[in-house]
């Protein structure tokens, strides 16, 4: 019954319904459009950036014998036991010209278990050793993680552990909060089994230097993040003087290994998704607002109709289900055609040669599909409150001698 | 029907006012009394503005008084709330508007149809309820016509089917010859007559034509928003 006077009611003011539909036509098939370029562009973005080396660790190269008497337990990286030195040197390394961030790494092996402590919410950290972006399961480790790790895929797979598990290891029980894949975007600094707080790292490496006797003093590597501008000359230029720092502190000989920087490059390519989602929901709001206005404006023009069908004996809650199955219709109506056109659309794009990137894939997601409907039927419900409302408080007489 | 100790409809003390901007009061209709019976044909009979409307908007259940009651069917429907003056509007009483008021977008059948959308009642026994009305006003081949395609004698048939179909027991027919011709006109007030007494519909009729005269059981004169004797009547 509403739906067949909604959709006379849509055929009779065609102009003014095509347009309603159109913006949500618009809106949806921009949605679908832009957010599966979006997130083609992100892949092919993420493999081209990979090869850009902005980042690398600093440590102090030392012996693969152990420093420690009765066990292999000692600070580790890269396949050798390594000195450690105060982390204060990580402020000096920020002051470089150059240095966009520095962020200070513990890794400390006991047996065949290493375990990493990292500087949680640092671009260095993110970019060189694991990000959030890593996470396959689970969450990354948030400040007040104490009693928390992450472990690393392989590792957990290889023990069975998940989230929400427990392990021991290094005198200590951990909760699971996170599965990482450090080597999903790039090659990291070092993979550990499990990766906690950099403090808490630091109390196990301490707690096992004063039992084995080895000295134990903060980090054993500092993760170096550069400024991605000037050329291979600057950026030598940038590593040496950090060599340079971290040598002059230690009164040791250092090392410096670059990393590939798929993290970042990650983090630029989505800020094409992020925008094309901003643009996307700014123009479902314009649709919605559009229609809302027009069909106010169609409330207005129908008032003595909306009288004739009171005098009838047609309820305020009949006349608030009329109007506003004429907004959601047409939210409706306006999702599914752009969700057609924006499907088209996607696929034809690539067919057409309309973009030069070579390789770019476009996959438009069921889920992506699913929003977009979902927000203009939401479009719809919006645009059909306020006049339903509007229509369903007229006063029958006052309306019939509206002309 | 009315129940069998009082009036179908009755007013008592019937006022509406209407607040203007600068805070003076217009009074539309100033302490109307009247009874109607069922079964009857009155005519309310003024001028443009002496308050026939604002009078059958009350009585129909379309507005509200200022102060007084209207009693029909011996219930007072200032306890009645908007949805149940709704009801009532959709169960007992009928329109006819000079201007027709049928939606422009239905076809003639649709626009009579309307008037049952609400009502318990199969689409078979809907179809014949609305077959057989316009059968008895010779518009069966209009059918299908839209308002624009028809003549406003034809319109107002239409208009009139869509009051009756419901079977109510009260009909207000708000100067419903009001934009026709002296031929068209005088065929649907035969056709009203005709209802009314063949069907005992109590119609309650507005008109400033004393044409009213041949039809009618009761005259009530209305000037200024009350109820005059003839004499001093204004039409």
């Amino acid at each position: 019954m509403f739906a067949y006077h909604a959709i006379r009611e849509i055929r009779r003011r065609k102009i003014r319904s095509i347009i309603n539909i159109l913006g949500y036509v618009i809106a949806v098939s921009f949605l679908i459009i832009m957010i599966s370029l979006a997130q083609g562009y992100n892949v092919v973005a993420s493999g081209e950036l990979k090869g850009i080396g902005t980042h690398f660790v600093a440590y102090i190269p030392a012996s693969t014998v152990c420093p420690c008497q009765f066990r292999e337990a000692g600070p580790f990286f890269k396949d050798v036991y390594t000195p450690t030195f105060n982390s204060d040197i990580v402020e000096k390394m920020l002051d470089l010209p150059g240095v966009d961030d520095a962020a200070p790494y513990l890794m400390f092996k006991l047996d065949n278990l290493t375990i990493s402590g990292i500087k949680v919410g640092a671009l260095a950290t993110e970019a060189t050793a694991v990000s959030p972006a890593m996470v396959v399961d689970g969450k990354y480790l948030e400040e007040d993680d104490k009693e928390s790790v992450m472990l690393d895929e392989v590792f957990a797979n290889l023990l069975n552990l998940n989230v929400g598990d427990q392990i021991t290891a290094f005198g200590r029980t951990f909760n699971v909060v996170g599965i990482v894949n450090p080597s999903l975007y790039s090659k990291p600094a070092g993979n550990a089994h499990m990766y906690g707080l950099l403090t808490v790292v630091q109390e196990i490496a301490q707690s096992y230097g004063t039992l084995l006797n080895f000295l134990v003093s903060d980090i054993n590597v500092v993760l170096v993040e550069i400024s991605p501008i000037g050329d291979v000359e600057y950026l030598n230029s940038v590593k040496q003087s950090v060599l340079e720092t971290l040598e002059f502190e230690v009164g040791k000989k250092g090392a410096i290994v670059g990393y590939q920087c798929g993290v970042k490059a990650r983090k630029v390519a989505s800020l094409t998704e992020d925008s094309a989602w901003i643009t996307s929901v700014i123009l479902l709001v314009a649709a919605t607002l559009y229609s809302l206005r027009s069909q106010f404006g169609s409330v207005v023009e129908r008032t003595k109709e909306i009288g004739i069908l009171k005098a009838m004996g047609w309820t305020d809650i009949d006349v608030t289900k009329q109007i506003f199955f004429e907004s959601l219709l047409q939210g409706l109506l306006g999702g599914i055609i752009g969700l057609i056109i924006g499907y088209l659309i996607t696929f034809l794009i690539p067919m057409l040669g309309l973009v030069s990137i070579q390789n770019l894939v476009f996959a438009v997601s069921p889920v992506l599909l699913l929003f977009g409907l979902i927000s203009s039927i939401v479009g719809g419900i919006i645009a059909g409150i306020i006049p339903a409302w509007r229509a369903a408080k007229l006063q029958p007489a006052e309306a019939l001698r509206h002309f | 029907m009315t129940t069998k100790n009082y009036p179908l409809l009755e007013t008592r003390n019937l006022t509406k006012e209407y607040f203007r901007k600068d805070g003076s009061i217009i009074k539309a209709l100033d302490g109307i009394n009247l009874k109607v019976n069922s079964g009857e044909f009155v005519a309310i009979v003024g001028r443009s503005g002496s308050g026939k409307t604002t009078l059958l908007n009350i009585v129909g259940a379309l507005d509200r008084p200022t102060y007084g009651e209207v009693i029909l069917e011996g219930k007072k429907l200032i306890d009645y709330s908007n949805r149940e003056l709704a009801l009532l509007r959709r169960q007992k009483i009928g329109f006819i508007f000079q201007t027709f008021n049928l939606l422009p977008t239905l076809t003639a059948r649709e626009n009579i149809e309307l008037a049952l959308v609400h009502h318990q009642i199969s689409q078979k026994q809907m179809n014949q309820k609305v077959e057989d009305l316009m059968d008895f006003l010779e518009i069966s081949d209009k059918m299908d016509s839209f308002p624009n395609e028809l003549s406003v004698g034809q319109q107002q048939k239409i208009a009139i089917a869509r009051a009756l179909v419901k079977d109510p027991v009260l009909v207000l027919a708000d100067e419903p010859t009001g934009e026709m011709d002296p031929i068209a006109e005088r065929e649907i007030m035969e056709l009203l007559f005709e209802l009314n007494r063949k069907s005992k519909v109590t119609i309650i009729m507005a008109s400033h034509g004393t044409f009213l005269f041949d039809f009618s059981d009761n005259m009530l004169f209305i000037k200024n928003g009350k109820l005059v004797p003839k004499k001093e009547a204004d039409y």
